[in-house]
């Protein structure tokens, strides 16, 4: 009976953090909607596009992957499928911004969980970022070569500067 | 009108991503919680201790990074605080295990976006024992 007891108790604290974060994408996909209406999310993709261009991904790409980065994986996937429909993101950019979130996703929560019990949050924080970043240049070369497609992101960044 | 109109566009969009999401993460959640009643952990965990001396690390630490991997980042931690371990040790474990955690729930995610599960762990697993293996080395 213990064990039934404790297993009911573990299944509903799973269940309620998983309407957890459906409330929170929810959140997110509204404000994201309401900000993309007064056009703050052109602008805030036109200054996070400065940090990120050197991954190799385009304009649209750069908010999924701080919202990933900071905010959590799961908000960060959501975020990166509803640009993948808006033709925001190009197949490429799916696969680089999610091989450095799969490294390096949800730094705040993360860090915090383990400066509680005494780790040293300075080194955690730069050993992941880094990694992150040296994991995805290497598979964006390897991309590259195998789908021959660096013209086309020399076509986007071209694209891009035009708009600018 | 404006914002009421991109609120409903944006409840309907996170309907369809919730959707989508909720229909593979809820299965992997049910395999992630019959692994930790089942218990088989220990014994996995016994095939790895004897190489945990490379990264600088006791022999317990091998319970702590199955757990976190297969598991969750928070049995991970819970596992911590039942051995004693210095500060450099809990370091090294927690760059190991944010490297490589959740392994079954985080690829399910990934995955749905079209790249392979079995490289999202190679890469994931490659980098933690590479760079844990060089932090061992270069932090004294």
């Amino acid at each position: 009976m213990e064990i039934v007891k404790e297993f009911i108790i573990d299944f509903s604290r799973g269940i309620f953090s998983v309407i957890m974060q459906m409330v929170i994408i929810t959140i997110i996909m509204v404000v994201l909607e309401i900000l993309r209406s007064f056009g703050v999310i052109d602008f805030l993709n036109k200054y996070l596009y400065k940090l990120t261009r050197f991954l190799g991904i385009s304009k649209g790409a750069s908010l999924p992957l701080f919202i990933g980065i900071f905010i959590g994986i799961t908000y960060g996937a959501a975020s990166i499928i509803e640009s993948y429909q808006q033709k925001e993101m190009t197949k490429k950019d799916v696969i680089l911004v999610s091989t450095f979130l799969c490294l390096c996703h949800a730094i705040i929560e993360d860090t915090l969980l383990f400066m509680a019990i005494g780790a040293n949050p300075f080194i955690i924080v730069l050993v992941r970022v880094i990694v992150a970043i040296i994991i995805t240049l290497v598979v964006r070369f390897f991309y590259v070569r195998k789908h021959h497609t660096d013209k086309l992101d020399n076509n986007e960044n071209e694209l891009n500067q035009e708009i600018k | 009108m404006k914002v009421l109109e991109a609120s409903k566009v944006g409840l309907i969009k996170a309907g369809k991503t919730i959707w989508k999401l909720i229909k593979i993460v809820v299965p992997v959640y049910f395999f992630v919680k019959v692994l930790e009643y089942v218990q088989i952990l220990p014994y996995i965990s016994n095939l790895f201790s004897p190489l945990m001396k490379y990264f600088g690390l006791p022999g317990e630490a091998a319970i702590v990074i199955i757990t976190g991997n297969l598991l969750n980042l928070y049995g991970g931690i819970a596992a911590i605080q039942a051995f004693s371990f210095t500060a450099r040790q809990i370091t090294i474990i927690a760059v190991m295990l944010l490297l490589s955690h959740s392994l079954p729930v985080e690829t399910t995610i990934i995955k749905n976006l079209k790249v392979p599960r079995i490289l999202q762990i190679c890469i994931r697993v490659v980098t933690m024992i590479i760079f844990a293996l060089i932090l061992n080395l270069v932090w004294k």
